[in-house]
C-alpha cells in the first residue's frame, strides 16, 4: 500500500485543520494528541499499545527523575557532601534511565529483530549440524516504532542530563511521542524544541497555510515526479542484476539514490508542510547532501535528526565515558585517542547499520560507513600535508568538485549495499561494474515522456540546490509573495503533480522506503 | 587555570592559546578534540560536562573553559 500513509497524513491534515479552528488555544494541543491517537489506533490497530507503553514509561521516567533531582537541597550542602548526594542521585537516576532502556529498547529489539536473531542463530546451529526450525514471531510492526523510541528515550536522557525538567502533563509526552505526521519516517524531534511550538496552539494564518501546503506539495512533486520514476529504473536493475554489468549497475545505483533522497526527503517535506499548517517547525532532515565533501559531511546533511541523534545520545557518552578513559590510559596520547574514537565511531555505526533493518546486510552497510571514517581519520592529515606543501588551498575548485565526485562514488558504493537483496548480490553487483552485462533497454521500462519528465523534475530539484548555494532563500521568495501568486504557485505546482505525476495503473510505485523502518 | 592549560598542551601541542578567543570557530579545537578535552577535564576536576555543555561559547578561549569548569564543580 504504497500510498497508504501520505493519504493518512493528508485525511490527517483536513480533520485536524477543521477541528483546530474551532477548539480553544490551550486544548489544541489534545487535539494534535486525539486525532494522530485515533489514526494510530485506525493504522496499528492493537500493537497500539506499544506506543501507549512507551508513552506511560516516558512519562514515569521523567517524573520518578525529577522526584529524585529534588528530593534533596544540595544548594545547602557543603561541597564534599555535595559531590557524594551528587554522585547517590545520578547513581538512581542511572537505574531509572537503565529500566526505562530495558522496557524500551526491549520492545524495540523483541518486535523488529527477535525474527533475525532466531534465524540468525538457527542457521549457525544448523551449520554446526543441528536441525531445528527458527522459532519466528508473527507480529505487526507498530508505525513509527524505530522512529518514537528513539525520540522517547532521548526526552529521558534529557531530562537525566538536567537539560530540562520532566513534563508534568503526561498528554504532552504523548503528543511528542505520537505526533502522527513525524511518526511515519521522522524527523527526530527534541522535547525542548517541539514542545513550546506544539502547546501554544497558534491560529493557523494564511501565511502558515500556505507556507504548509507549499511545502507538502514540494514534498509531493518529489515523490510523484521523481522517486515513483526512479525507482521503475532501480527495479529493473536490482530485480535482474545477475544479467546486467558496467554503466547499467551504475545506472542502477545512481536511479535508487536519486530515488531514495527524493522519497526520503519528500515525505519529510510533507510531514514539515502539515506541521507548518500548526506553526510547528520540525527540524530540518537534509541539507544538500550531494555536494558534501567526505562522508563525515555527508552524514551531517543526509538524516540529519538521526546523525544528531546518535552523536548526542551515543558516541558523546561512549567516547566521554570513563571505562575508555581508563582502559586507553596507558596508551599512548594519539593511539589512546584513535582507539576512543574507532570504538565510539563502531558503536555508533554498527547501531546505524542495525536502526536500518534487522539483517546483516544493514549492519555491513553501518560498518561500511565506519571504515569509510576511520580511513579519513587517518589518511586526510596526510593529504592536508601535501596540499600545504604544493600550495593547494581546500578552496580550490578543482579540489572541491574531486572530492564531491569521491563523496559521491562512495555514497554510490553504499547504496548499491542497501538496495541489494543481500551481500552476496551486492559482492556480485559491484565486481558486475566491472564487467560487460546484457544490454539495457531504458525504454522498455519507461516511456520517452516518462524519460523526459524525470530528467526536467531532477533539473528542478538541481536548480533549487544551485540557488540555495547562491544564497537564494526559495522558501523566503515565496513568503513573500502575496497571497494571490502563492495560489498561482501552489495551483500549478499541483497541476504539474497531477498532469506529470507517476501514478496510477501504469506505475508500480514502491512502498516508502524509510517507512519500513 | 593551569591545569587546563597542561591538558591543552597535551591535546594540542605547540599551541599558543593564550589570548586565543576562537579556539573553536578557528577549528584549533577540533570536534574530536573536543571529545577528548571533555573527557580528561571530567577527570581531572571530578566533574560532568554533557552535551547540553557542548556549544562553542564554552571552548572557545582557556577562560571559557575555566569558567565552565568552575561552574559545574561548583553545583
Amino acid at each position: 500500500m504504497p500510498y497508504f500513509m501520505m493519504t493518512m497524513l493528508l485525511i490527517f491534515t483536513a480533520v485536524t485543520i477543521a477541528i483546530y479552528a474551532v477548539c480553544p488555544r490551550r486544548q489544541r494541543y489534545i487535539v494534535l494528541l486525539a486525532i494522530s491517537l485515533a489514526f494510530l489506533c485506525y493504522i496499528s490497530k492493537f500493537t497500539v499499545v506499544f506506543i501507549l507503553a512507551t508513552v506511560l514509561t516516558t512519562f514515569l521516567s521523567g517524573i520518578i527523575m525529577d522526584k529524585i533531582t529534588q528530593s534533596v537541597d544540595i544548594k545547602a550542602l557543603d561541597k564534599e557532601v555535595r559531590k557524594k548526594v551528587k554522585a547517590k542521585i545520578k547513581q538512581k537516576k542511572q537505574i531509572v534511565v537503565l529500566s526505562y532502556i530495558v522496557i524500551n529498547v526491549g520492545i524495540l529489539l523483541i518486535l523488529k529483530y527477535f525474527n533475525f536473531f532466531a534465524l540468525t542463530t538457527t542457521n549457525i546451529l544448523n551449520k554446526f549440524g543441528g536441525n531445528y526450525e527458527p522459532f519466528i514471531l508473527k507480529i505487526a510492526l507498530p508505525l513509527g516504532l524505530s522512529y518514537y523510541t528513539l525520540q522517547a528515550l532521548g526526552y529521558v536522557i534529557d531530562v537525566f542530563r538536567g537539560k530540562y525538567k520532566a513534563e508534568k502533563n503526561i498528554l504532552k509526552v504523548g503528543l511528542f511521542i505520537c505526533f502522527l505526521p513525524q511518526l511515519h519516517e521522522g524527523p527526530f524531534g527534541r522535547y525542548d524544541l517541539l514542545m513550546p511550538q506544539m502547546e501554544k496552539g497558534d491560529n493557523i494564518n494564511v501565511n502558515n497555510l500556505y507556507n504548509g501546503i507549499a511545502k507538502i506539495l514540494w514534498g509531493l512533486f518529489k515523490i510523484f515526479m521523481v522517486a515513483n520514476r526512479a525507482s521503475m529504473i532501480s527495479d529493473a536493475v536490482f530485480k535482474d542484476n545477475g544479467k546486467y554489468g558496467g554503466v547499467t549497475i551504475l545506472l542502477g545505483g545512481v536511479a535508487f539514490t536519486v530515488q531514495l533522497y527524493a522519497e526520503f526527503s519528500g515525505y519529510i517535506d510533507i510531514a514539515r508542510g502539515i506541521s507548518k499548517i500548526f506553526n510547528i517547525e520540525l527540524s530540518k532532515n537534509f541539507d544538500l547532501p550531494f555536494i558534501s565533501k567526505n562522508v563525515g559531511e555527508f552524514w551531517r546533511r543526509w538524516h540529519i535528526s538521526l546523525g544528531a541523534w546518535f552523536r548526542d545520545y551515543v558516541f558523546y557518552p561512549v567516547s566521554t565515558s570513563k571505562f575508555l578513559r581508563k582502559s586507553t590510559q596507558k596508551l599512548s596520547f594519539n593511539i589512546s585517542n584513535f582507539v576512543t574514537i574507532t570504538i565510539s565511531l563502531l558503536v555508533v555505526w554498527f547501531l546505524t547499520g542495525l536502526w536500518h533493518g534487522a539483517s546483516i546486510k544493514y549492519v555491513c552497510y553501518g560498518l561500511y560507513y565506519f571504515i569509510l571514517m576511520i580511513l579519513f581519520n587517518i589518511i586526510s592529515p596526510y593529504v592536508e600535508k601535501i596540499l600545504a606543501k604544493n600550495n593547494i588551498s581546500n578552496d580550490n575548485k578543482i579540489l572541491i568538485s574531486i572530492r564531491v565526485v569521491k563523496t559521491f562514488l562512495l555514497v554510490l558504493i553504499g547504496m548499491i549495499m542497501f538496495r541489494a537483496e543481500n551481500m552476496s548480490v551486492f559482492g556480485n553487483m559491484i565486481l558486475s561494474i566491472f564487467k560487460n552485462g546484457e544490454y539495457f533497454n531504458l525504454l522498455k521500462i519507461l516511456e520517452m515522456q516518462d524519460i523526459l519528465a524525470l530528467i526536467v523534475s531532477i533539473g528542478i530539484l538541481i536548480l533549487g540546490a544551485v540557488a540555495k548555494i547562491k544564497g537564494i532563500d526559495i522558501e523566503d521568495k515565496f513568503n513573500n509573495l502575496s497571497s494571490i501568486k502563492k495560489y498561482f504557485v501552489c495551483f500549478a505546482l499541483f497541476t504539474v503533480i497531477v498532469v506529470f505525476g507517476a501514478y496510477g495503473l501504469d506505475y508500480l510505485p514502491p512502498d516508502p522506503i524509510y517507512g519500513g523502518f | 587555570m593551569e591545569r587546563i592549560y597542561k591538558i591543552l598542551e597535551e591535546i594540542i601541542p605547540n599551541t599558543d592559546f593564550k589570548g586565543a578567543t576562537n579556539l573553536v570557530d578557528a577549528k584549533i579545537l577540533t570536534s574530536l578534540n573536543i571529545v577528548r578535552l571533555v573527557s580528561m577535564l571530567n577527570e581531572e576536576f571530578d566533574i560532568e560536562i554533557t552535551p547540553i555543555h557542548l556549544i562553542p561559547e564554552n571552548f572557545n578561549s582557556v577562560e571559557s573553559i575555566y569558567n565552565l569548569v568552575v561552574e559545574l564543580d561548583g553545583e
